[in-house]
């Protein structure tokens, strides 16, 4: 599977070096070269440094193409534009958001083919059932 | 005390990887059998080369058992464990191969391996005598030609290695990736490889070549090699169209394989804009006429022959093929002196070429000129460097251009180095520089200097030469240092 990843984060960083590890061909764009850091040794995708707002930098990183795009910028704002980008000017079959504020994810409630994850409703979510799951102490 | 056992670990990895790499070089060294099938009269000699192949497949074999003892899940290679898996396992190759040499033409372990080195490296200087060698041993040449250009990691991780190889791909000095996954990328140049070789063969078998000979040539000049089962090279055939195809696929065979996949998804503007490609085509039109005119107008008085001639030896030193259509010796001073510097230039990067590579004197170049830029700027302005590279602009950044200088430098003192020994020797400076920036550039020109008379000093200062300049350098200094160091640390913390 063709995946690009924008944001090369913590999390961004993460899901690409097990994402190449397991045999998928992933290109990452992210704004900060010094972040490429965090990729571990082994990546063997491509790395494309800049802004991904920009059409001209997506395509360098041949969007167009991706079977997946996974958006994980530590910016609701640009998160949603990217995706907006990748959904209606590249027609990728496929996105992936993750959301900073539990709230955005209302804006992302009714497109097709986006889905989004916030990484405080799931924190959220798993402690709720472990309390619900072993009843309060 | 947990760093120690840590260190282990690794090395149980690298011998099992290492491991793998020799039992396919032992794998290799079987193929010549194949063509048992058409001369069936040869059938003699596969003893021998059955035993050289055992003895490879067992040694790896033994190392990839010793290594998965300890066998560790989700473990990632780095640039420099990749160095020493690649140094070991082409050392490894090395050593297996030379066996047949020993066994079948009775040559010395020092001109055997010299034989072998030259055919990994993908040289073609060579000691046997191709007249009477048989069949099975010319084949065997070009096998090794044809494996070493495409590099034998590259080769094991395109079909045999897991994926956890991207320090491995960068240690063979093939650091450009045509596809974001080192399998993928791999696989890729092999296709790409694989597909010009057999083109090749029919482009020689139309222009009048014997099929064996097609075979062996077109092997020998797509991975830049330069063996030939003809004494006197290509000029044997006098041919125009044999040169035509010769200069084709020298052509190919020195341009990076990720430009290559730019060429064959038909972006031919991208294709114009590289950087090697302009490098290449500016030193083309540049020094065909000066050598023609300034030097060799005396020799070839016809001016077709001149441009025939010229050309060829330029883009056979400039592709570090080595195979001539003349004899060097007899050429003017100056003539000579193009054709070293052109030697010291060399092929593409991640191509199957050596010498210091066409990207490297670019972007030299270019940092020379947009430094003097630079000084007539405002004081205030800010510019942004880029050439292109493959299919994308790069954005060049001063630590790279600080690598890339620290790599002249340290080629062109090997040079001299080399050149030093040689002229040691007793010979001339004109022959040393020829002979040994050949060998280094593993480019396989030969002024005349080597033959099996040649002193065994020259013949290892040549061999050492070409296997730093296919490796460059670097890795072999890392792997070195990285074997040293933990190797201190191990002992002390027993």
């Amino acid at each position: 599977m063709f995946i690009v990843i924008i944001g090369c984060g913590r999390t961004g960083s993460l899901l690409a070096g097990n994402l190449s590890r397991s045999g998928h061909e992933v290109v990452v764009i992210e704004h900060d070269p010094e972040s490429f850091a965090l990729l571990p040794v082994d990546f063997s995708g491509f790395q494309i440094e800049g802004d991904a707002a920009e059409n001209d930098i997506l395509k360098e990183g041949k969007i167009e193409s991706a079977d997946l795009v996974i958006v994980s910028t530590g910016n609701d704002q640009i998160n949603y534009l990217v995706s907006q980008m990748a959904k209606v000017n590249f027609d990728v079959p496929r996105i992936m958001v993750r959301t900073i504020d539990p709230a955005v994810e209302k804006m992302y409630e009714n497109e097709d083919r986006v889905e989004s994850f916030s990484q405080i409703s799931l924190l959220a979510e798993n402690m709720i059932n472990k309390i619900e799951r072993e009843g309060m102490r | 005390m947990k760093y120690k056992n840590l260190l282990i670990s690794r090395y149980f990895l690298i011998s099992k990887y290492t491991g793998i790499i020799i039992m396919f070089a032992g794998a290799a060294i079987a193929s010549p059998l194949l063509f048992l099938i058409a001369y069936p009269e040869e059938a003699a000699l596969a003893p021998h080369f059955l035993l050289a192949a055992g003895l490879s497949v067992l040694a790896g074999l033994a190392l990839y058992i010793y290594g998965s003892k300890h066998q560790e899940k989700d473990v990632e290679l780095s640039l420099n464990e990749g160095s020493i898996i690649v140094i070991f396992s082409w050392l490894g190759a090395i050593f297996f191969s030379a066996i047949p040499f020993i066994t079948i033409l009775d040559m010395s372990w020092t001109h055997s391996i010299f034989e072998v080195v030259s055919g990994w490296t993908t040289t073609g200087l060579s000691l046997v005598d191709v007249t009477t060698a048989p069949k099975l041993i010319l084949i065997w040449r070009s096998i090794m030609q044809f494996f070493g250009g495409a590099g034998l990691a590259v080769i094991a991780l395109s079909s045999l290695l897991p994926v956890h190889g991207m320090g491995l791909y960068m240690a063979e000095a093939r650091s450009d990736k045509l596809l974001p996954h080192v399998k993928r990328s791999t696989m890729m140049i092999m296709k790409i490889y694989t597909l010009y070789t057999i083109a090749g063969i029919f482009l020689y078998y139309f222009s009048g070549m014997s099929m064996f000979d097609s075979i062996n040539h077109s092997m020998a000049a797509i991975s830049t090699g330069g063996f030939s089962t003809q004494p006197d090279s290509i000029g044997h055939y006098n041919s125009l169209s044999i040169e035509v195809v010769t200069i084709v696929l020298m052509f190919l065979g020195t341009i990076n394989f990720a430009t290559h996949y730019t060429l064959l998804k038909g972006k031919i503007r991208t294709f114009f804009k590289n950087a090697e490609i302009r490098l290449m085509i500016t030193l083309f039109t540049l020094l065909t006429p000066i050598l023609m005119f300034f030097s060799l107008n005396t020799l070839y008085p016809r001016l077709s022959e001149n441009f025939r001639v010229t050309f060829f030896q330029i883009i056979t030193a400039l592709s570090t093929t080595g195979f001539s259509t003349i004899s060097f010796a007899g050429w003017p001073l100056f003539a000579n002196f193009i054709i070293i510097l052109i030697m010291l230039v060399g092929g593409g990067t991640g191509s199957t070429a050596g010498g210091i590579k066409q990207y490297r004197i670019y972007l030299i170049f270019k940092s020379i000129y947009w430094e003097i830029k630079e000084q007539f700027l405002p004081r205030r302005s800010v510019s942004s460097n880029y050439l292109w590279r493959g299919e994308n602009k790069f954005h060049v950044k001063d630590q790279h251009i600080k690598d890339v200088a620290n790599y002249i430098i340290l080629y062109l003192f090997t040079f001299f180095a080399g050149v030093a020994i040689h002229t040691a020797y007793g010979y001339s400076l004109l022959d040393s520089m020829f002979e040994f920036g050949s060998a280094l550039g593993t480019v396989g020109l030969s002024i005349g200097l080597i033959s099996p008379a040649a002193p065994a000093g020259i013949i290892w200062t040549q061999t050492i030469g070409m296997f730093l300049g296919r490796l460059e350098f670097f890795i072999i200094l890392y792997a070195g240092i990285k074997l040293v160091k933990d190797g201190v640390y191990i002992a002390k913390h027993d």
